[in-house]
């Protein structure tokens, strides 16, 4: 009874949460296996004890008999019975460990990156996303990474558990499971995926409990047509919303800000559109989409009067499409731009479902400066 | 019940130590919990060697972790650990050795009742401790005068690298290499105390680190643009040098590819030809890791030199029991003005003068205390130490301390110092 | 009387009762007044008094821990837009109490409990000794103890000053680091004085160390004539395997935490991977003191219920030389299982696979005691009385304490249990159910020898099946969360486990219930319990062979030591409600055995 509500209510039995992963069955196996056992066990020493506490118990006129002091036949049945059914425990959970450890080669690899007090998972592509996606059957490799201190990555229902530890990669595997689909309609659907929680599992100071997130379970089709869209920004999304994702995203608000009379290194993008530059031998220059674009990837053409000359060039890490997203954010926020800005308020269209990803994919937070392979190398131990 | 009986489970376990009755009741050394003064001294001794084994374990701690971290970073401890003097070193484990001797001996004098010689070898011993301790000031000294200290008073700690930006970082350490670093290959010539400054002595730095020197050159500017930006660029010049290349000349040549990071300080390392690591070599992130070398060296160094300054206490006090009443009146106001002496010895090497004071009131005290006990020595009577060939267990076990603290010092001095 | 003992032959079992009239009026209590001739002490009895009121008030403190952390995890937290703050100054707070629950009940109740109570006050006397071989080291481990926890005090003021007044101490305020101290959150990000926190563990640790060393020398060279090896008392046997580890593993931890403290303050870099350092070492180095240390609070326990047992069941202990055997092989192979900590950690799959087989060895021998206590039992005539209940309380949670052991032992499963509260449940069964149960059971058992007072046994029952109740209401629904998957201290939780959160905070509740009346029961006998006789429960080892409570030698007369689980010979005297011995009983049913 208790058993068919929690798993109507909470998906889970009584012990353990549903599994969603190929390890999860064998690992049930050995969790029942050893339960079994275990309640064996104990039921054997409860009920003797409970049993010999009333038979003898203190009666008047009855005296304790004496019974062997040991007996070598006894002591080492329960020693040798004891130490086989340990070794076969042992075997099972060595031999599914190490299905755990041994990752297949062609896994596909994403990279959790732990930090107080959050996750990013980082994928090929090189899109960052705060949630786990996966698709179903096909191995994923997730690599370790953690920014401070120790964390742990934990998805219940995966099974699989490894600590997120500075200065070294671990990493862990699975192969996720994904419940049927039944309709064919769902199957490339990025939006129809299985949801798994997922913990960080090793203390990680004040906010350790609010660490979590979600692991999402796709079908492959599903998962392609979901990175395809999460990746590109500009799908559903308008021009100018874009460019601000990128203003934000691209360090260029570390120096520019978007509010008038704000200055932190470089001229603020208010009002910057359109308007007439002082350059510093005193002649003057239009903002048009030419400037900015020079300004981006040269920045040092064309200096704004009274600004240092410390901008590093855009080229080749801000392409041209996106400079026009950029473009199209500062117009927005420009009193001097007198054009139509309706036009860039056109939400982009999702592609065909589940066609492969073409746009060159950028990340949304600036990449690590050594790559894991040169920072694996540099950690020699292990 | 019989006094038969009663005596089988032992009369003195029983027998309250002022109680008058036959045996061993008598001995004032004898604690009223012991039937015997060997049972007493059995369990004594076993107590001891069982603190002393707890000792070693924690020290044992200290060096695995020391071996964890010098597995990590081979070359950090190949390049700084030159930075320490083995020759002063070197004298203090003569010095540390010789005062075990003095203490073994002590414990001998003490079991063939020669309680003057007793006395005067216990003098002895604690001479060797200030004779270490001592030692191991101008050693301190010397590595925070050169910016070598623990923590963020160390030159290549990243807080010091972040005051003073990278520039004057690579200038600094230049400096350093130059007027500290001891040439093997000079002998024993070129006193890390001697060695500051001077240009004539940077000659001979150069020749004596033969190739490295011409890397060292070769290999700087490439240095001091990578660690201003942070980039593992840093190879390009001295990350790879041909093993085969023997001449100093022919070290320049380099082969033209950029070796993996995290590989050619290894390669140096192990590689006999070219065991004078020069800073250059070392990869970037093994840079940032010299300042732990210093960390570990104060650390262990520190720690032993706590447990010096507790042995020598100790044996202070063993002192004070070694001789009678009168004697006690002089070695108490001596004791005390030797502190007072060591202090006033540490103004000549850190001319910091509030020592001066310390020292100064410590020594005036302890005189002052040695003139009064002078003019009452006559009214307390001379009579004689507690240890006798019967009754010697402090000598011995704070003698076993003593050997302990020297045996630790044994594996710290190699380890530190003697690493390549 | 002459001091020639050793011609007389030894002659056993024939073990007289002191006959001699005995001083009744003086004891090791009223021998001397005074507060200085208790603080400057160096009666073993005197000791083991003081330290009880010192463990004892941690062990309160760390239960008012408990039941404040149970409290604010009745609901979870909830997070809405505009609350962060508050949400995470009670995340705040919570982490604060976790860790010193931990950190308080480890290192100043857990580990010390047994041995510096129990122990120093029996061993002596188990030993038919006046004293431990150093009773001036002994004093020392106790002041040593008072430092640590000077230390601790300091972290708690820091905390409530904080908390109270924004005010912070130079160091950080209160301790949030998880009493394990894992680097580098400790070292760097930590906001709790972990300084003053390792440093009091560091001396903690030297108590225990001193203590170690002091029982070692005293089993040693102060057995009387008679007691052979393997004739000593099993508590002593345990007590001896407890020591082993305490010196052995003790001086890893000190060095750990000197180092960790130098990392804190002057940033070493040995822990610290931005400084090339190894966070993993420092788990490794906690381990090998900490796993060891797991032993150091249960084979005292076991030692206590082997006594319990044999005495409340009126049988020669069942299997003596595997009992005894059993603790020293489960202290030395305590030792090389620390890296079953560590599955996760991403140590190599060679070594997870190395551990957890050593893991499952220790298993055996704990197993094995289980069975020779129940064989014990069989064909006794058991007495239910308070310390028999919570020996047999003890039986329960330990099987379920190791049962669930072979779980977290079986790496696979491992990998999904570990940091879950199936871990909180498990080390809680052994380190807390077991080690609590077997410790109530001593105190009740010696409570008569410590004091001279009887308990009141109706009460003492019942506050053992509440206590027992509510032990098990509080931490086995946890077990069923942490396979479900709720991770250990989580300050809030989903939703879907409330109800064993909630289930475990009630247990926590009619537990401390439970305790309260222990104490009751405790602070009412003191008062106004009924005189003890020298020995209400019929037991042969040495310290019930002086009157209750022992005078300030121990002993009036010389105790003569024989097997000291062979009961026969005690009869039970319903006048004075005391066993007295017969040797003409002793004779004869000796002859039948």
């Amino acid at each position: 009874m208790l058993r068919s509500v929690l798993a109507e209510v909470y998906d889970q039995t009584f012990w353990l949460p549903k599994g969603a992963s190929t390890v999860a069955p064998s690992t049930d196996w050995l969790f029942n296996f050893v339960l079994w056992i275990c309640i064996f066990f104990f039921l054997l020493i409860a009920v003797l004890t409970v049993y010999f506490c009333v038979k003898y118990r203190h009666r008047e006129g009855v005296k304790q008999e004496s019974t062997a002091g040991h007996s070598t036949a006894l002591e080492l049945t329960w020693t040798i019975i004891p130490t086989v059914i340990v070794l076969v425990i042992f075997y099972y959970g060595f031999r599914q460990f190490m299905n755990l450890s041994v990752d297949p080669p062609n896994s596909y690899e994403i990279t959790a990156t732990g930090m107080m007090w959050n996750w990013q998972f980082t994928y090929p592509n090189g899109y960052t996303s705060p949630e786990l996606h996966v698709p179903a059957g096909v191995p994923v490799r997730v690599i370790l990474d953690s920014k401070d201190v120790i964390h742990s990555l934990f998805v219940p229902a995966f099974r699989v558990k490894k600590d997120v530890v500075p200065g070294r990669y671990n990493r862990l595997w699975f192969q996720a499971e994904k419940v049927p689909v039944t309709d064919p309609k769902d199957i490339a659907d990025p939006d129809k995926f299985d949801v798994y929680d997922l913990y960080c599992a090793a203390y990680c100071g004040t906010n350790h409990s609010t660490m979590k997130s979600i692991a999402c379970v796709h079908t492959p089709e599903s998962f392609k047509a979901w990175l395809t869209i999460a990746s590109n920004p500009y799908l559903g999304h308008t021009l100018i919303e874009v460019g601000e994702l990128f203003y934000k995203t691209r360090s260029c608000a570390t120096c520019h800000s978007n509010e008038k009379d704000k200055i932190i290194t470089g001229p603020s993008w208010r009002d910057m559109f359109g308007s007439q530059i002082p350059l510093a031998d005193g002649t003057t220059v239009l903002a048009d989409e030419a400037y900015v674009r020079e300004s981006i990837y040269v920045p040092g053409a064309k200096i704004h009067r009274n600004f240092p000359n410390v901008m590093p060039s855009q080229l080749g890490m801000i392409s041209d499409t996106d400079v026009n997203a950029i473009i199209a954010y500062m117009k927005s926020i420009s009193v001097n731009f007198k054009g139509d800005l309706s036009q860039f308020q056109v939400k982009g269209t999702a592609p065909e479902k589940g066609a492969p990803t073409t746009m060159p994919l950028t990340p949304s937070i600036s990449p690590p400066a050594t790559s894991p392979a040169t920072k694996a190398l540099d950690k020699k131990s292990d | 019940m019989s006094n038969a009986e009663t005596n089988v489970a032992g009369t003195a376990l029983l027998d309250d130590p002022h109680a008058e009755h036959g045996g061993n009741g008598h001995d004032p050394n004898l604690a009223h919990h012991f039937d015997t003064p060997e049972q007493q001294y059995t369990s004594a001794k076993l107590g001891m060697w069982i603190f002393l084994g707890t000792e070693l374990l924690m020290f044992g701690g200290l060096f695995c972790a020391y071996s964890v971290y010098r597995h990590n970073h081979p070359e950090v401890f190949v390049y700084a650990h030159k930075f320490l003097d083995k020759w002063l070193g070197a004298v203090n484990t003569v010095v540390l050795i010789t005062s075990s001797l003095t203490m073994a001996w002590a414990v001998r004098a003490s079991q063939m009742n020669k309680s003057r010689l007793l006395t005067v070898l216990l003098i002895l011993t604690i001479i060797g401790g200030y004779g270490f301790l001592g030692i191991k000031s101008i050693e301190y000294h010397q590595k925070y005068e050169h910016g070598l200290w623990f923590g963020g008073s160390n030159i290549f700690s990243e807080s010091y690298i972040e005051k003073v930006g990278p520039k004057e970082f690579e200038k600094s350490v230049e400096h350093l290499e130059h007027t500290t670093m001891e040439p093997s290959h000079a002998g024993g010539e070129a006193h890390a105390g001697e060695a500051r400054g001077g240009d004539a002595h940077s000659e001979v730095i150069g020749q004596a680190n033969g190739e490295a020197h011409g890397e060292a050159v070769a290999g700087h500017e490439a240095v001091a643009g990578a660690a201003a930006t942070s980039q593992p660029t840093l190879k390009t010049a001295a990350g790879f040098s041909d093993p085969n290349a023997g001449l100093p000349d022919e070290a320049k040549i380099k082969p033209s590819f950029e070796s993996p990071a995290g590989l050619a300080p290894e390669v140096a390392a192990a590689d006999p030809h070219h065991h004078h690591l020069s800073f250059e070599e070392l990869a970037l992130r093994d840079k940032k890791n010299l300042a732990t070398f210093f960390n570990i060296y104060f650390f262990m160094t520190g720690l032993h030199g706590v447990h010096v300054v507790v042995g020598m206490s100790l044996i202070y006090w063993v002192l004070l029991r070694s001789v009678g009443p009168r004697g006690r009146l002089y070695v108490w106001p001596l004791g005390l003005a030797s502190v007072g002496v060591f202090l006033l010895y540490l103004i000549i090497i850190t001319h910091y003068m509030m020592l001066a004071v310390w020292g100064g009131a410590v020594l005036l005290f302890s005189l002052l205390w040695l003139v009064r006990n002078l003019t009452i020595a006559n009214s307390v009577e001379e009579g004689h130490g507690e240890f006798s060939r019967d009754y010697f267990t402090p000598v011995d076990l704070v003698g076993l301390y003593w050997h302990l603290v020297d045996l630790i010092w044994i594996f710290l001095f190699p380890l530190l110092y003697l690493i390549h | 009387m002459s001091a020639d003992a050793g011609t007389i032959p030894y002659k056993e079992p024939g073990m007289p009762r002191p006959q001699h009239v005995v001083d009744l009026h003086d004891n090791y209590l009223n021998h001397s007044k005074g507060i200085k001739s208790w603080l400057l002490t160096l009666d073993h009895k005197r000791i083991g008094i003081m330290y009880m009121v010192g463990i004892l008030s941690a062990f309160f403190l760390g239960g008012l821990f408990a039941i404040l952390l149970r409290t604010m995890l009745w609901s979870p937290v909830v997070m809405v837009p505009g609350n962060e703050q508050i949400a995470s100054s009670s995340y705040r707070l919570y982490n604060h109490f976790f860790t010193l629950h931990g950190a308080v009940m480890v290192f100043m109740f857990i580990i010390p409990a047994i041995p510096a109570i129990l122990g120093n006050f029996i061993l002596p006397l188990q030993l038919g000794a006046k004293d431990v071989a150093f009773p001036r080291l002994n004093l020392l481990s106790l002041y040593l103890y008072a430092t640590g926890a000077l230390f601790f005090s300091f972290i708690l003021l820091s905390g409530v000053l904080h908390a109270a007044f924004n005010i912070t101490l130079p160091g950080g305020f209160g301790l949030d680091t998880g009493w394990t101290f894992y680097t580098p959150y400790s070292s760097s990000k930590a906001q709790g004085n972990v300084v003053a926190a390792t440093l009091g563990a560091f001396v903690l640790g030297f108590s225990s160390i001193l203590t170690g060393v002091n029982f070692i020398a005293s089993i040693h060279t102060l057995r009387p004539k008679g007691m052979t090896w393997f004739r000593m008392p099993l508590f002593l046997w345990a007590l001896y395997a407890t020591s082993i580890i305490q010196i052995l593993a003790t001086p890893v931890l000190a060095i750990t935490l000197l180092l960790l403290a130098a990392e804190r303050s002057i940033g070493i870099g040995i822990f610290d991977p931005a400084m090339g350092g190894d966070p993993v070492l420092f788990q490794h180095f906690f381990w090998f003191y900490s796993h060891p240390a797991v032993y150091i609070m249960i084979l005292p326990a076991m030692g206590v219920i082997s006594e319990v047992i044999v005495a409340f069941s009126r049988k020669h202990v069942f299997g003596y030389n595997f009992i005894a055997l059993s603790s020293i092989a489960i202290a030395l192979l305590g030792f090389l299982v620390w890296g079953h900590h560590m599955f996760v950690s991403g140590q190599s799959p060679l070594a997870n696979v190395i551990f957890s087989l050593l893991t499952f060895s220790v298993a055996i021998p704990s197993a094995v005691k289980v069975f020779n206590w129940l064989a014990t039992l069989y064909k006794g005539d058991i007495r239910l009385k308070t310390p028999m209940l919570y020996a047999l309380g003890f039986m329960m949670l330990f099987t379920i304490g190791g049962l669930t052991g072979l779980f977290l032992g079986a790496l696979a499963v491992d990998v999904h249990l570990t940091n879950t509260y199936f871990i909180v449940a498990h080390f809680h069964y052994v380190m807390m159910g077991s080690m609590l149960f077997a410790f109530l059971a001593g105190m009740y058992y010696w409570w008569p020898k410590m004091f001279g007072k009887m308990y009141n046994e109706t009460v003492g029952v019942i506050a053992s099946i509440i206590v027992f109740v509510g032990f098990n209401t509080a931490f086995f629904p946890q077990f069923i969360a942490g396979s479900l998957g709720m991770p250990r201290r989580y300050a809030s939780y989903p939703i879907q486990f409330v109800g064993y959160h909630r289930a475990s905070t009630i247990g926590a509740y009619t537990m401390g219930l439970g305790l309260v009346l222990v104490g009751l029961n405790w602070a009412h006998a003191l008062l106004r319990g009924k005189k003890a006789p020298s020995n209400p429960w019929g037991s042969n080892t040495l310290e019930w062979r002086t009157p209750s409570p022992p005078p300030h030698d121990n002993f009036p007369d010389a105790p003569v030591a024989n097997d000291p689980y062979d009961l026969h010979g005690w009869e039970y005297d319903k006048a004075t409600e005391n066993w007295v011995y017969n040797e003409h009983a002793a004779g004869a049913t000796a002859g039948s055995h």
